[in-house]
């Protein structure tokens, strides 16, 4: 463990006493708790194939839950898998309120781009075929191994422990789940492009 | 981690990682917005948590097409039920027990107040889209200040 893409444990005491300074009132702890789980939930928004716009509603709302329950935590802990369930059960409220609406054009209100000064996406890479090919594969994926792949991706890595909360399996499936998902990603992008995404 | 196909898979991870921080990036206004959410954290009221919402709750065979959204919260001293027209800005709430009490519609930009009537009854139009939360000001003598949790509309 520990090498890249393979998540290392968080440490657990280090996220308590953030937990513990937020929920007195230390504007620090909290941002240090942003830098920590921001990824991940943005990771579990896309994951599930949510627009920028919406993971951009959905990793609020999950920060204002915290702000409410940020002093009634059970576990400090696990705050970490806390979020990503949060994230997970706002993402997928989110997708059946989609389902069951006709567009009301909230996708171009300006409001829903509320002063997020963003940079575009960085293209270059993708003038790399294998790049391009790679995730093209990655975005075509669907179901479990996009979310999985996804969480596994995030930078800070999160913990298998938040990992198997959030897709509610078990830490000792998570590493099998992985290599297979991997090997399906591998022949798609293989068939995406011309000379296979892992060719030398 | 000593067979060929592991060092594939971390490498393929590897690579995933440098494509998503690159074209799949957390967007630095949502960082922001993260950290502003800090500034909504209050430690006076009784919390309202969500027990329904027709969206996720109610199995709607034949009624897509936009029919109002129905959520309620519940906190020890009041029940709080909203109905919402999707996109239309409009929140129109009943409080339960029936109270004349302020009523804050609260989102991440600012707040709207509003008086529900004798009966327990309020509308609020302008409302963004977005997360909100809605939260109760009770002036009877046992209630005390209610909000609910934050829910996106």
């Amino acid at each position: 463990m520990g090498a890249s893409g393979v998540p290392t444990p968080t440490d657990a005491s280090d996220v308590s006493a953030l937990v513990r300074a937020a929920a007195s009132g230390e504007q620090d702890a909290w941002d240090a708790l942003v830098d920590r789980f921001g990824e991940l939930i943005w990771a579990v928004a896309r994951g599930l194939g949510l627009s920028q716009a919406d993971a951009a509603d959905v990793s609020q709302t999950t920060w204002l839950r915290l702000a409410e329950h940020v002093g009634r935590l059970r576990e400090p802990d696990r705050v970490g898998a806390w979020l990503a369930t949060t994230a997970r059960n706002e993402a997928l409220r989110t997708l059946k309120r989609a389902a069951r609406q006709v567009p009301t054009g909230w996708e171009v209100d300006p409001a829903r781009n509320r002063g997020y000064d963003e940079p575009p996406p960085d293209h270059r890479l993708l003038e790399d075929e294998r790049n391009a090919a790679l995730w093209q594969a990655f975005d075509g994926l669907s179901g479990p191994c996009k979310v999985l792949l996804r969480y596994l991706i995030v930078e800070p890595p999160p913990s298998y422990a938040e990992v198997s909360a959030v897709l509610d399996i078990p830490t000792g499936t998570i590493g099998p789940r992985r290599n297979r998902c991997l090997d399906h990603l591998r022949r798609s992008s293989a068939v995406c492009g011309p000379q296979g995404a892992l060719a030398p | 981690m000593s067979s060929d196909g592991a060092v594939d898979y971390d490498e393929l991870l590897s690579r995933l990682k440098v494509l998503a921080a690159a074209l799949d990036r957390l967007p630095r206004g949502v960082v922001e917005a993260a950290r502003a959410s800090f500034s909504w954290k209050s430690i006076d009221a009784e919390l309202a948590e969500l027990v329904y919402d027709s969206v996720v709750d109610e199995e709607l065979v034949g009624a897509r097409g936009g029919g109002a959204r129905q959520l309620t919260f519940e906190a020890p001293d009041v029940t709080i039920e909203l109905e919402v027209t999707p996109g239309s800005g409009r929140i129109i709430g009943q409080l339960v027990p029936p109270t004349d009490a302020d009523v804050e519609i609260r989102h991440p930009e600012g707040s709207l107040t509003v008086r529900s009537d004798r009966l327990g009854h309020f509308r609020v139009d302008g409302v963004p889209p977005g997360p909100i939360s809605v939260r109760c000001l009770s002036g009877g003598a046992a209630g005390r200040a209610a909000h609910t949790d934050w829910v996106v509309l």
